[in-house]
This record gives structure tokens, C-alpha cells and sequence, in this order.
């Protein structure tokens, strides 16, 4: 008899494997915790005739687990079809499978101390990372230029702010596409970067924006909910650009 | 002649090498057994071009260069018994006997080990027979036994044995939603953090992006591995088109280092592909080249699945194949440009490239995929593919809080060290992919 | 610009419209109007006419705005095949485009090269030309006799409307073999003479059958693909096209048809008609059909498409009414076709379905799987259908389960706390498959070792359903027999 290609899933995989009539039931079971990661002493096995098919019979259950049988009984006369589907489960609640499904499917939060995590100071004594790197050529913040071209920047925002004032119809031009609206502050968000740069917040004409001009909690200028949002004065263009109708369509008529 | 040589280990490895051999064959004019179709006299692809990745015997048959690599026979068997038996010779098809049972440490240490003598040997002697080998394309899986541990074992001894020589990988990651074996975390953190320092350049394809593109864009309704690695095939070999035919970009394998990765551990560019649409479809499709710019953009067109909206560009590599004209790629880079979707770092050493092969795609008979007049493959280095790795290493935290598993790595020599040393290289390389991200004037576009 | 009825016009987002009457509308005094009739149909707002008043009648209803002729969405230029030619290739010179993503420039490699490559015609064998507003051909001898490597020529959506145009292009390239039209609107047809074309691509033209048989096919007698989709076709018209000898692949999708067209194709696009009825037609020697989204709602379609066409190598057939479910449908299709492994050649059989390859253990599950639903009464074949034969005696299935009739006994389960619920069981299945029914349905998936089953045999002696591989039958149970459940 040759060897049968088949699926095999559990709670936390599913693939396609290769099977051989050959094989003890205890050999079996063998394989099928290295894939699925149960104990052969907890595993109940459901065949699938049709992996597209909800039916199934039980080949074997945890409860009645007996390792004389399975090392007598061979694969070949569970007469398993080629194509179908062997569905493992782990019998025992308090294994590592089950506690994996469980924290899985309920994205909780993991207990503490089970995520790593580097620190920054871990990270800056490592030879070979980026950090290094960019320290060693002086790239980004290391570049000698760096606060010169910081410092070019806050003067072109503050050129920038200069030619706007509150009140004025201006637009953003961006991934999202243009949206048009109303400049309603101009300044410091301290709860954004601390105070370190200016930030022009806008009430945009449709409802595509972040905010209803409040970070936090804490209100900066007033604002219709989802209308609001504040970005870099290099980002808005101010001038002359009335509400886009999405309605209308241009002045010409078409009857 | 620049030769390349193509590795394959593991099963992915193996049935993904099937799929890229198929295509290229056909692609070069060359027939199951190695002889040229009729009607030709050269293959196709200008003399340079095919003989990177074919060598020439005296009497007039193609001999791919490559080789298989698996731990247990299955896979091996299928090439020796199938279509293109022929094409390969018999040393080149290395089978052993006992798998590697999804365990990372057993394809590394215990079972890998007692091959790679053999695998080496065979290496040196195709090595042996080229003028000017520019460096390996290796293909292999990140979570299977096989595919990690011996995948890394065999990258790990390259670099000793041919040191300069460019490596590049084809690697398979885990599917997010589904994994094919509960251990495939622990493999893929051990192998990516073995071979980080290794490989030149990583294209990871992720079989979950693949499938979707395959029920979406194909209206393939079941997809099975054939349609998955067809598919691939199609996207690998238009990432290595311009090795094989007269193109302008990425025409040598160092070039894609240098084109693509600022920092060698910051090697793993995202891969997109358009466009993907079946053959009986292929008359309603867009297919201009505005059209087809625009969807490698769009997350239906990636090989991995992660959010490059969310993150920056270090360096891109459009790739255009096909009937196309310069003003048209030129007037669809604008559009991008207008649309604000790339942001690059200024710091960085890489940027924005394109260029052109000039072979259209090929379709081959067995896939869904229609033959479009032209097609376009973007290569970006961006922040974004970092989800991938932290997608994976909080599936690691998950088991190694717990040891679940852990002895079978120990039982089969390796140290907890090892899973604690892999698993920081990889929460640096997170932290490498954030401060690559920053610094960049770019940060202008931030909204709250 | 000036127009005349039946040109062919675009706006600057690439709708285009045929033009049905030019003058002036009441309502907008002196302003020269334009009647369009739009291609998108939807995006017409009347049938010609405007207060009253009819102006004309379009071929497709309800298509038809009127627009002034200063409209800024119009596209007032139209050009010639000649000119496209020049300025798109011969005049393109290569200059930098100088695109920059924040501090960086865009670097271009080898466009300069494609540019020299491509002002060389002799190079070109393949030209795209969408969307170029071509209307007409000129003539320029230098052109047409350095494209004479040309084989494959796109001129979909342009602004032709005399075919003879079209002709005047194509007869200059003798060497051309494959020509895309789609798109076009022609109304203006004449004589002309034959050009060795093997792919014509005329999808979305709304081109009649009439003149498909009298002014385009006789043009083209070597052609071997031909694609007519989304022009309105009925059963009649594909009945009555005259296609040339050598055809191969035929592409009817997107239009109107309601049953199965008596050609003979060998590969054949039939996906997004209506298609639910077949005719008496039998040896199709069809390799290659595309069935999608059509109104297949009944297995004697299936059953009399597997017959007639036993050629049948690819098929497409998803998104149909008959299949609800897709793992039905795989299994269905697979047991009902006749299917072979792809990795055998040569194809004679079914090896590619729906998008995917098929192997024989797929094929041997589905088959097998596919009789022993047909011997519990499940599925349905007719049993003198030719394929069940060869099932029958491909696998010779143990005769003592055919069963037309399964044996089912309705039980009454009484849940905890909860309702009773009445549900049919088979007689022969197994207690232990019993207990995973219920549990799976009424308990949540509870294992079956947390509850136990009994009965009453009479009021006072409780009988426990114990023994897992005795069955259902081997209890002396009665219709609607109570059976309780005891969580231990």
C-alpha cells in the first residue's frame, strides 16, 4: 500500500502531511505530536473522510489510550482515504496546546514577564545594530547637520505660519487624497510633542479628520467630532478653495 | 558568464524550485528534457542571459544549475519521477533518509549535519565548472524542520566557502492566521537570527497573501499548492528577469544589495506584484501602466502581509517587463508622487530606482495567470515588513514563557542559550527597523 | 472642432460616447449642444430627448445626455494612427523627468536605451494604443513599411467609427497577427479585402452578428481567436454567426445568452451570460469552457455537459446558482466529470477545475466520498448515467449499503434546562457517533465522556445507550422515542 497524502489539523495548525499504512498507530501519534504539539496519551482523533465535509468518526479518544494496542494496530487498517482529514484534540485542559489556544483566541494580554523585551539600554551596547551604525557615520540625529536642517525647518514652519491666520480656507494634500477646511489654531500642542513645534489645527468642511479638536481630553479649539485634526504647517496650503461639492457636478449642466 | 547558482532545501524549498524551473525553462525555449524546443537554435534570452542559470552540455542539452536539498526522500522522489526528470542529473537531487520533524535542531545539528558534507561536495563541483559565479539564490521555508535548520547550517557554511559571494534568499514565512505545525515560531526566530549576518538579501512570501491573491485575483476557488507556487514562480521570476534577460536593473545579484539594503541586517525588501488576473478574465482587466503602478500600492499585491502605509520607505525598485514607454512610466511615477503614498528617508543611502527588462512576462500552461502585454514588480525596503517579525516573536513569547516544547530542541543537543540569544537578535532587529524609521524630515506628515 | 452624427467622442477621464445630434436645445439659446449616446450606459439620464422634445433615438436605451459643446469635460482632438506613431515614438525624446520624494531624485535606468530602441520601428512588435482618441489612419510611407515587424496591435477605446479606417492601418501590416478593437463604436462598414489576422478582439463594440458575418469575418478567413463579449448577443445571434474554419478559442462572455450555443469550439468563454438550458447537442469537442457566473441551477446540466463534451480538459464553472457551497461543488464536479491527475500526460480528461490542478487522490477522495452520499440517499445521480457506471465499476462499492431509502428513526432529545428537540437519526450509525451529533448540536461540543444517553423501556426501567459501536438499530426504540441526557 503507498503512502496516503492527507490533512491534518488541531486547534492551533492545520497542513497537509504524508502518511504511510505502514506506520503503527503509536508512530502515528508520534508524528502527530510533532506537528500539533499533543501528547499522544492526550490525543483524541477525529477522521474526516471529506475534508469538506463536517462529518466525522472517532479513530481513537485520550480516555481509552492504550500504548500495547497502538503499537498493534496499524495506520493501514483505519482504511484513512487519501485527501481526507484527521482532526487532533487535546484532551488534557491544561496543556501547553490548550493554553496557547486560549490565549490565542482571546488575544489577552500576556501574563507578565512572558513578552521580551529588550532595553534600551541592552540595545545600545549591541555591536551590529543601527544605532550603531548610525552614530558611527553620523546619520540622522548624528549628522552634525542634523540640528542645522532642524533649524531650517522650524524657520520654513514659522515662514509658513507667518502667511496664515485663523479663520482662513486652506487644504491638505496627502495619502487621504485632498480635504478641504477652515485653519482654527495655530501654536503649541503640548500633549502632542511637548511644546516643541507648532501645529496648525484645522476643522475640515466632511467628517475626515481625527478629532473634534481635542487631544486627550483636552479641548484646543472648537470643533465638530471626526472634523478635527492637527498637522504640520508644511502640510497646509491656505488660499482660495471653497467647499467641494461632492454633488455637483462642474458649473457646466448636462441635461 | 555570471553564474548563479540555485540552492532549494526542504519541502517548500523543493516544490517552490519546481514551479521557478517550470517557468524558466519555458521562458528560455527549453523542454522538459533539457534539448530546445523546435525551431530553436540558442535559447532564449541572448547567450548572457540563460547561461547564468543553465549550463550547456557538449551535446546540445541544458542543465539547470541548481540544487535539491531535502531530509527525507518524498519531495526528491516526485522531481526524480516527474515532468522534468530529465532535466536534472542525479547528483543533483540530494535526498536523505530520516526527516527533520519540523525541529529546527535536528536539521541544524543532529540529522542536517550528517548531509552537509555531501551537500558542500556537490556545491564545489558545480562551483568548480563556472568562469564567474556571482553567488547563490537560495530557496527555503522559515518554519519547517528542514527548511530552517539545515537551510541556516547551509548558509552559514557558504559564507565560509565562497565568503563575497552574493546570497540571496527566497524565504517562506509562516502564515499568520494559520500555522502548519505548532513549532514553527521557534524555527523561524532561530534560522532568521543564525542566518541574519548571512544572507545578503531576504524576499520573504508569506502562503497567506499568496492564497488570498490566488481566490481573489484568480478566482481560483480552492487554491492548492500548485496554484500557491505557480504564483510565486511568477513573482520570483520577475524579480530575477533581469539576471536571465537583457534588462537594466538589478542585472547582477550584488545589485540588489546595493539597490536595496542600506544596512546589511536591514535586508528584507517587500515584494509586489501586478497584474494578477486570470486568463479568461484578461479582457476586462486594467492593465495600463498608471493602472498597474498604482496596484503594487495596494495591500492585495504584496507578498507579505503588513501595512506599508504605516511605515517608511528606505529604498524602491520599480521594475517594469513588457510593452512600455518611457513618458508612461515617468507620467505613473508622478501619480505616486502626488499621492503622497511613498515617504523615504532622507538619511538613508538608498532611494528610488526604476528601470526596465525587456522580456514580457511569460505565461505558462498550467497557470491561471494570464500573460499581460507588460507587468511591474516593486521591490521596497520598508519599515513596515517589521510587523512580520513582531507577528512572530510574540507567538515565540507565547511558548518560551512556558518552555512548551523546548525539549525536543534540547534533546537534540541544542542549549536554552540559543533560544534566548535568537530571540534578542530579534527584538534588535525590531528596534533596528524603528530607528531606521526615524530621523527622516518626512515626519512632516504626521496627523493627530 | 467640427462634428458630425455617429463621430465618436471622449471626455478628459476616458468615457466615451457617440455623438447623435449637434445644434442648439432651447434652454441654453446659441450654445451649440451635442446629443451623446454614452457608452456607459448608466450614465445617460434620457432616451433622446430633453422637454419634450425627441432629437433622436439611441440604439441602447436611456443612454443619452445632452451637453454643451464648451463643456470643460469634453476632449475636443482627435488623431491620427500616423501621428500617434510619431509623437509617441519617432519625436519621444528621452529627457529626465526629475521626480523627487522629499530630498531624493528618482533614478531612471534605461529608459534612455528603450527610447533609441523603440524610435527604431523595425523594433516594435507589439504597440499598445488605448485611449489615444485615434480616429483615422493617414499615411506615411516610412511608418508603415519600418513597422513591419509588427504582430500585435491594441487600438481599444479609441475614436474610430468607419471600419474602413481600421482596414487602411491593418493592410499595411501584413505581418500583424493579433489586432484588439474593443471598445470602438462602428457604424460605417465596406468591402474590403483579406489579411492573414489570426486574434481579432472586437468585446464591447456592440458590433451586429450581420456585420460580423458580412464586412469583418470574410476579412479574416486564417483567424483562429475570436472575442465578441459584452455586445448584446442573444441565443440567435450566436447562432447565427458564420465563424471562419480554423477557430479555436471563442469569447461570448457578458452578454445575453440563455442556453448552451450549438458551436463547436475548442477552447470557449461562456461566463457571465444566463446560461441555465441545454439542447440536444452531444459531441462538443470543447478542451477548454468557461461557465462562471451563469444560471446553472440543476445536475442534469452537469450530467449532460459531461457527456457531450468528453474532451473536456479545463472548466470553469464556479458562481452558479447549482453551487451554494464550494466543497460541495468540488466534490460534485469531480465525481460527475471525468477527471485525471494533471502531472499525466497527455491530457485527455478533466485536470484542471475551477483554477486548480487536480491530483488523484484528490479525485479518488471526491469520487469516493461522491458514492457513499449517493448510497445514503444524499446526493442524487440519475443511476443509468454513464459516469455512475464507470464509477461503479471503477471502485465495485460493497452492494449492502445501497440503500434508496435510508433507514432514520426521529428521536426526541431532551436537553437540561432546555427544550426538547426532535431530530432524525440513522439507524445504523454508531452509538458513539450518536453521542458526537448531539454533543456537537445540543452540548457545546461536551465530550462525550461528561454525559450519558437512556431511555425508558418502560416507566420504570431506564436502559442506557452504552455499547459506542453497537447502533442504533440494535435498541427498541419508537418514532419520537424520548431520550435523556444525564451529565455524570
Amino acid at each position: 500500500m503507498s503512502d496516503i497524502n492527507l490533512f491534518v489539523t488541531s486547534n492551533l495548525t492545520s497542513s497537509e502531511r504524508r502518511i504511510s499504512p505502514q506506520w503503527t498507530l503509536g508512530f502515528l501519534k508520534q508524528k502527530l505530536e510533532l506537528i500539533t504539539g499533543i501528547k499522544p496519551e492526550n490525543q483524541t482523533l477525529h477522521y474526516y473522510p471529506n475534508q469538506q465535509s463536517n462529518e466525522y468518526t472517532q479513530l481513537c479518544t485520550s480516555e481509552t489510550f492504550d500504548p500495547q494496542r497502538d503499537e498493534q494496530e496499524f495506520v493501514g487498517s483505519l482504511d484513512l482515504k487519501p485527501y481526507s482529514r484527521i482532526h487532533v484534540i487535546d484532551a488534557d485542559p491544561e496543556s501547553a496546546v490548550n493554553e496557547l489556544s486560549n490565549q490565542d483566541t482571546a488575544d489577552v494580554e500576556m501574563a507578565a514577564g512572558a513578552e521580551f523585551k529588550l532595553s534600551e539600554a541592552d540595545y545600545a551596547k549591541r555591536q551590529d545594530s543601527v544605532l550603531q551604525w548610525k552614530q558611527a557615520n553620523r546619520l540622522g540625529r548624528f549628522d552634525p547637520n542634523y540640528e542645522v536642517l532642524q533649524q531650517k525647518e522650524q524657520r520654513e514652519n514659522a515662514e509658513k505660519i507667518g502667511k496664515m491666520k485663523v479663520g482662513d480656507r486652506c487644504r491638505v494634500i496627502n495619502i487621504e487624497g485632498e480635504r478641504r477646511g477652515v485653519v482654527k489654531f495655530i501654536g503649541k500642542v503640548d500633549i502632542i510633542d511637548e511644546g516643541k513645534s507648532d501645529w496648525i489645527g484645522i476643522e475640515f468642511d466632511e467628517p475626515v479628520g481625527r478629532n473634534n479638536g481635542s487631544i486627550n481630553g483636552v479641548k484646543i479649539f472648537e470643533c465638530r467630532n471626526k472634523h478635527g485634526s492637527f498637522v504640520k504647517p508644511k502640510q497646509v496650503e491656505v488660499g482660495d478653495f471653497p467647499e467641494l461639492d461632492p454633488f455637483a457636478d462642474d458649473s457646466d449642466e448636462e441635461l | 558568464m555570471r553564474e548563479v547558482i540555485s540552492i532549494n532545501v526542504g519541502q517548500a524549498g523543493c516544490q517552490i524550485g519546481n514551479a521557478c524551473w517550470e517557468l524558466y525553462s519555458q521562458e528560455h525555449g527549453i523542454r522538459p528534457d533539457g534539448y530546445l524546443q523546435e525551431g530553436l537554435t540558442r535559447p532564449k534570452g541572448g547567450e548572457e542571459g540563460f547561461s547564468t542559470f543553465f549550463s550547456e552540455t557538449g551535446s546540445g542539452k541544458y542543465v539547470p544549475r541548481a540544487l535539491y536539498v531535502d531530509l527525507e526522500p518524498n519531495v526528491i522522489d516526485e522531481v526524480r519521477t516527474g515532468l522534468y526528470k530529465d532535466l536534472f542529473h542525479p547528483e543533483q537531487l540530494i535526498a536523505g533518509k530520516e526527516d527533520a520533524a519540523n525541529n529546527y535542531a535536528r536539521g541544524h545539528y543532529t540529522v542536517g549535519r550528517e548531509i552537509l558534507d555531501d551537500v558542500l561536495d556537490r556545491v564545489r563541483r558545480m562551483t568548480d565548472q563556472c568562469d564567474g559565479l556571482q553567488g547563490f539564490l537560495f530557496t527555503h521555508s522559515l518554519g519547517g524542520g528542514t527548511g530552517s535548520g539545515l537551510g541556516s547550517l547551509l548558509l552559514e557554511q557558504l559564507s565560509i566557502d565562497y565568503g563575497k559571494k552574493s546570497k540571496l534568499e527566497f524565504a517562506v514565512y509562516p502564515a499568520p492566521q494559520v500555522s502548519t505545525s505548532v513549532v514553527e515560531p521557534y524555527n523561524t526566530v532561530l534560522t532568521t537570527h543564525t542566518t541574519l549576518e548571512h544572507a545578503d538579501c531576504t524576499f520573504m512570501v508569506d502562503n497567506e497573501a499568496i492564497y488570498d491573491m490566488c481566490r481573489r485575483n484568480l478566482d481560483i476557488s480552492r487554491p492548492n499548492f500548485s496554484s500557491l507556487n505557480n504564483l510565486i514562480a511568477q513573482v520570483v521570476s520577475s524579480v530575477t528577469a533581469s539576471l536571465r534577460f537583457d534588462g537594466s536593473l538589478n542585472v547582477d545579484l550584488n545589485e540588489f544589495q546595493t539597490n536595496l539594503v542600506p544596512y546589511p541586517r536591514i535586508h528584507f525588501p517587500l515584494v509586489s506584484y501586478a497584474p494578477v488576473f486570470s486568463k479568461t478574465r484578461a479582457t476586462h482587466e486594467a492593465n495600463s501602466v498608471s493602472e498597474i503602478t498604482q496596484s503594487c500600492f495596494e495591500p492585495g499585491n504584496q507578498l507579505v502581509k503588513c501595512d506599508p502605509k504605516a511605515g517608511k520607505y528606505m529604498a524602491t525598485c520599480l521594475l517594469y517587463r513588457g510593452d512600455v514607454v518611457t513618458r508612461d512610466v515617468q507620467n505613473a511615477v508622478a501619480q505616486v508622487k502626488a499621492k503622497k503614498t511613498v515617504q523615504l528617508v532622507d538619511w538613508c543611502p538608498t532611494g528610488f530606482k526604476i528601470g526596465i527588462c525587456y522580456q514580457p512576462p511569460t505565461a505558462t500552461s498550467g497557470s491561471e495567470l494570464a500573460a499581460a502585454s507588460r507587468a511591474v514588480c516593486m521591490l521596497s525596503n520598508t519599515t513596515a515588513i517589521a510587523e512580520a517579525w513582531r507577528r512572530i516573536d510574540k507567538k515565540f513569547d507565547l511558548m518560551y514563557s512556558k518552555r512548551a516544547f523546548v525539549h525536543w530542541y534540547v534533546g537534540e543537543g541544542m542549549e536554552e542559550g540559543e533560544f534566548t540569544e535568537a530571540r534578542e537578535d530579534l527584538a534588535a532587529l525590531e528596534r533596528d527597523y524603528i530607528e531606521v524609521g526615524t530621523d527622516s524630515f518626512q515626519e512632516e506628515e504626521e496627523e493627530y | 472642432m467640427n462634428y458630425s452624427e455617429y463621430d465618436r467622442i471622449s471626455t478628459i477621464d476616458n468615457k466615451l460616447a457617440t455623438v447623435r445630434y449637434i445644434g442648439t436645445i432651447p434652454q441654453w439659446g446659441d450654445t451649440l449642444a451635442l446629443g451623446l449616446e454614452w457608452d456607459e450606459a448608466t450614465r445617460g439620464k434620457n432616451n433622446g430627448e430633453v422637454n419634450g422634445i425627441t432629437y433622436f433615438t439611441p440604439t441602447v436605451p436611456n443612454s443619452v445626455t445632452f451637453i454643451k459643446s464648451t463643456n470643460k469635460k469634453l476632449v475636443h482632438k482627435c488623431k491620427s494612427f500616423v501621428q500617434i506613431i510619431k509623437e509617441k515614438y519617432l519625436d519621444a525624446e528621452y529627457i529626465e523627468a526629475d521626480i523627487q520624494f522629499g530630498s531624493k531624485t528618482v533614478e531612471e535606468f534605461g529608459w534612455e536605451k528603450l527610447n533609441k530602441f523603440q524610435s527604431n520601428l523595425s523594433n516594435l512588435t507589439s504597440l499598445t494604443l488605448d485611449f489615444h482618441l485615434i480616429n483615422r489612419a493617414d499615411y506615411d510611407k516610412s511608418i508603415f513599411t519600418n513597422l513591419g515587424n509588427l504582430t500585435h496591435l491594441e487600438l481599444s477605446f479609441n475614436l474610430f467609427n468607419d471600419i474602413t479606417e481600421v482596414w487602411k492601418i491593418v493592410d499595411l501590416l501584413p505581418g500583424l497577427r493579433e489586432l484588439n478593437l474593443n471598445g470602438n463604436r462602428f457604424y460605417k462598414f465596406s468591402p474590403t479585402n483579406t489579411h492573414n489576422l489570426k486574434v481579432l478582439k472586437l468585446s464591447s463594440t456592440l458590433v451586429t452578428v450581420a456585420n460580423l458575418n458580412e464586412h469583418i469575418l470574410p476579412k479574416f478567413p486564417k483567424l483562429t481567436e475570436l472575442y465578441i463579449s459584452g455586445n448584446n448577443y442573444t441565443n440567435e445571434d450566436i447562432n447565427n454567426l458564420n465563424l471562419p474554419a480554423q477557430l479555436e478559442v471563442l469569447d461570448v462572455s457578458y452578454n445575453q445568452l440563455t442556453i448552451f450555443p450549438k458551436v463547436n469550439i475548442s477552447s470557449l468563454n461562456l461566463s457571465h451570460n444566463n446560461i441555465s438550458d441545454y439542447s440536444n447537442v452531444s459531441q462538443l469537442n470543447i478542451t477548454s469552457l468557461d461557465l462562471r457566473n451563469n444560471q446553472i441551477m440543476s445536475y442534469s446540466f452537469i450530467d449532460w455537459l459531461s457527456e457531450a463534451a468528453p474532451n473536456l480538459q479545463i472548466l470553469r464553472i464556479n458562481h452558479n446558482p447549482l453551487f451554494q457551497d464550494i466543497d460541495i461543488m468540488t466534490t460534485q464536479l469531480i465525481a460527475r466529470f471525468y477527471c485525471q491527475d494533471y502531472h499525466a500526460i497527455p491530457h485527455t480528461k478533466l485536470y484542471k477545475l475551477n483554477g486548480s490542478l487536480l491530483t488523484n487522490d484528490e479525485i479518488e477522495n471526491s469520487e469516493l466520498y461522491f458514492i457513499s452520499k449517493v448510497q445514503m440517499g444524499e446526493y442524487q445521480i440519475d443511476k443509468r448515467a454513464k459516469k455512475w457506471l464507470y464509477l461503479l465499476d471503477k471502485y465495485k462499492p460493497k452492494p449492502t449499503t445501497i440503500n434508496i431509502q435510508p433507514d432514520w428513526i426521529s428521536l426526541t432529545i431532551n436537553i437540561p434546562n432546555k427544550d426538547p428537540v426532535q431530530r432524525l437519526f440513522l439507524l445504523n450509525n454508531s452509538i458513539l457517533r450518536i453521542k458526537g451529533i448531539i454533543s456537537k448540536l445540543y452540548l457545546d461540543n461536551m465530550s462525550i465522556l461528561q454525559f450519558k444517553l437512556y431511555y425508558y423501556i418502560d416507566t420504570s426501567i431506564k436502559q442506557e445507550l452504552k455499547d459506542y459501536l453497537s447502533i442504533l438499530d440494535t435498541y427498541s426504540l419508537s418514532p419520537s422515542q424520548n431520550i435523556y441526557i444525564d451529565y455524570s
